[in-house]
Formats: C-alpha cells, structure tokens, sequence
C-alpha cells in the first residue's frame, strides 16, 4: 500500500513539475534548427507577390534561410535589431532580431551581403521575418 | 531673365508638389493585452512590425500586422494565441482601414499633439467588425511624427473563442494599444 502511494506520490510531483516547466517554457532560439527552404531575397518575395496564399501555405510559421543585400538597419527602442534585405521594387524583407542572438549582426551594414535564418510570418509591405539569427554555413 | 524666373517658379511648384502629406512606417508596435483579474499570468503580447500609413490630406489611415509576429513572454502562450485563438495559419493577418474622423482639426503647421477619433473597420480572424477609437496624433516640423490610441475588442465579436475551462482566466475584452512612429512616404 505504502508501495502504490509512493509511486503515485512521485508521479504526481513528475507531472506537477512537467506542467511547470511548460507553461514557463522560454522561447527556444532557432540557432540549432534547420531551414525548410533556403532562398535568395527577391526570388522570396517575388513568390509573395506572385501569389500569397501559396506562400503562406509553404513559408508561414516556419523557419527558413534567405540571402540577400541589406538595404536598411535600425535598432529599435527595445534594443533589437531589424535589417531589410533588399527584395524587388517594393517590398522587401524585414527581419526583426532575436536579441540574444544578434551581436554578431551588429555590426553589418547596408549594401553587405547576408544569410539570415527566421521565422517567416507572411507578408505586408515587406515580408516579415521573426527571431532572426545570422545563418552559418551549413555543414 | 526670363528663364530664371521661369526656372524659379517650376522649383517652387516642384517642391509644392512634393510637400508631404502621406507618412508611413513598417516598424508600428502594437500591443494584446487578454490578462483578467485570475488569470495565473499576463496574457501579453507585442508586436513591434505593423505596418501603417496616414494621408494627412484626407484622414485616411490604414494599420496591418501579422499574427505571428507577436511575441509573448512565454513560449507556450505564443502558440495557444497562434493556434488556438487566432488561428494564424488560417487568418495570418488583421488589417485596420479607416479614418481619423476630426483631421481637420489637426493642423500640421503648428508642432504639437492633437486628440483624435478613429473609426473604421477591423478585419482579424476572418471577421470585419467597424471599431471606433480615440487617439493623439504628434506633429513636429510640418510631419506627422507619432499616433497613439488605445481601444478594446471583444473577442466574441470576431469569433475568436474562449473555452469554457478557461472562461475565467482570459479576458473576454482584449485591450489592443497602438504606438507608432511614422516616417514621410517619398513619393515614387
């Protein structure tokens, strides 16, 4: 009896401690994840502009990689880091920082070349990348 | 002579042309605030890439985001918003058309911040619902510089459901402030 207690005891505290530990879950960077598609920054957005819906249906939520020429950096008042890759005559894509994962990126500047990994989350005027990191060569 | 003068005139309407009355930005924060007195946590989130654009002239003004842009503080709430509630995959983007009713009254020549009324039509989740808001609009040196306004949706409005085992945690009304710092949109 004592036996059957216990182990429900322990079982209790695991799964107590499980649900803790999910609803607390931090944001997990995206540094070690590998890209669904990698692409040059006007063939994205032009597949955007092309037909957005079949974008989304590829691209949205997921992580991908894009290469491409900085045509704009800003800091913002939070202290994070968005550069806008050049993509067509309009749009092109803006890519918000992960904070903690930018101090190698701070240091770019426009008209330099980039890979960079994120989160894709559709399109505006620019196609809108999140928790962006500087992509290493793939190995 | 002539020439001169007629040089000078074309640059005065050249620049008269080109005086700004549509300011823009990509870079708007806009902030959800669902939290109720006993929800366990903040329900919070930001979203710090709306993109938004005034015409001065006319009032109009539009505001768009994406979903999932916003970003809350805990990983697990992030994707009950996305999947759950919002439905972003479905419903990627809300997008805000409208007007700033009383623009008359906001005159660009004279710095300073003007009270606002906003009223238009707000389209998330599927659903296009007219809100009506108030807000400040900050002038600085002939340009729009920064619009603020606060407002609440009621998430029942725009089918977004909460359910029942939570119906006392999460807010029934969400607060939805708006800060955004615009920039002229050079004409192209």
């Amino acid at each position: 009896m004592k036996r059957i207690l216990l182990t429900v005891s322990i079982f209790l505290t695991a799964a107590v401690a499980f649900g803790y530990y999910l609803f607390n879950k931090p944001h997990s960077s995206i540094v070690d994840e590998t890209p669904i598609a990698l692409s040059e920054a006007p063939a994205l957005v032009g597949e955007y502009e092309a037909d957005e819906n079949s974008a989304n249906a590829k691209y949205l939520g997921k992580v991908i990689e894009v290469t491409g020429t900085i045509s704009d950096k800003n800091l913002d008042e939070k202290g994070i880091l968005n550069l806008t890759l050049k993509g067509g005559d309009l749009a092109g894509i803006g890519c918000q920082f992960d904070k903690n994962f930018q101090t190698e990126a701070l240091g770019l500047k426009s008209g330099e070349q980039v890979k960079i990994k994120g989160i894709c989350t559709g399109i505006l005027m620019d196609v809108v990348l999140v928790d962006c990191v500087i992509s290493k060569e793939s190995n | 002579m002539k020439k001169i003068i007629l040089i000078v005139v074309l640059f005065i309407t050249a620049t008269n042309i080109q005086a700004q009355t549509k300011f823009f930005t990509k870079a708007g924060k806009i902030t959800f605030d669902a939290t109720s007195p006993s929800s366990p946590d903040k329900i919070y989130g930001t979203n710090d890439k709306a993109t938004s654009v005034i015409d001065a002239a006319s009032g109009a003004m539009e505001f768009a985001l994406l979903m999932k842009a916003f970003a809350f503080d805990k990983a697990l709430m992030q994707e009950h918003f996305n999947e759950n509630y919002v439905e972003s995959d479905k419903f990627p983007k809300a997008v805000f058309k409208g007007s700033i009713t009383n623009m008359k009254e906001v005159n660009l020549q004279k710095d300073g911040s003007y009270p606002i009324k906003v009223k238009g039509n707000l389209t998330m989740h599927g659903v296009t619902k007219e809100v009506t808001a108030d807000g400040k609009l900050t002038v600085k040196g002939g340009a729009i510089v920064n619009g603020t306004s606060k407002f609440n949706v009621l998430l029942s409005d725009f089918n977004v459901g909460i359910p029942s085992l939570v119906k006392d945690k999460v807010a029934p009304e969400a607060k939805i402030t708006v800060d955004i710092n615009y920039d002229p949109l050079k004409a192209s």
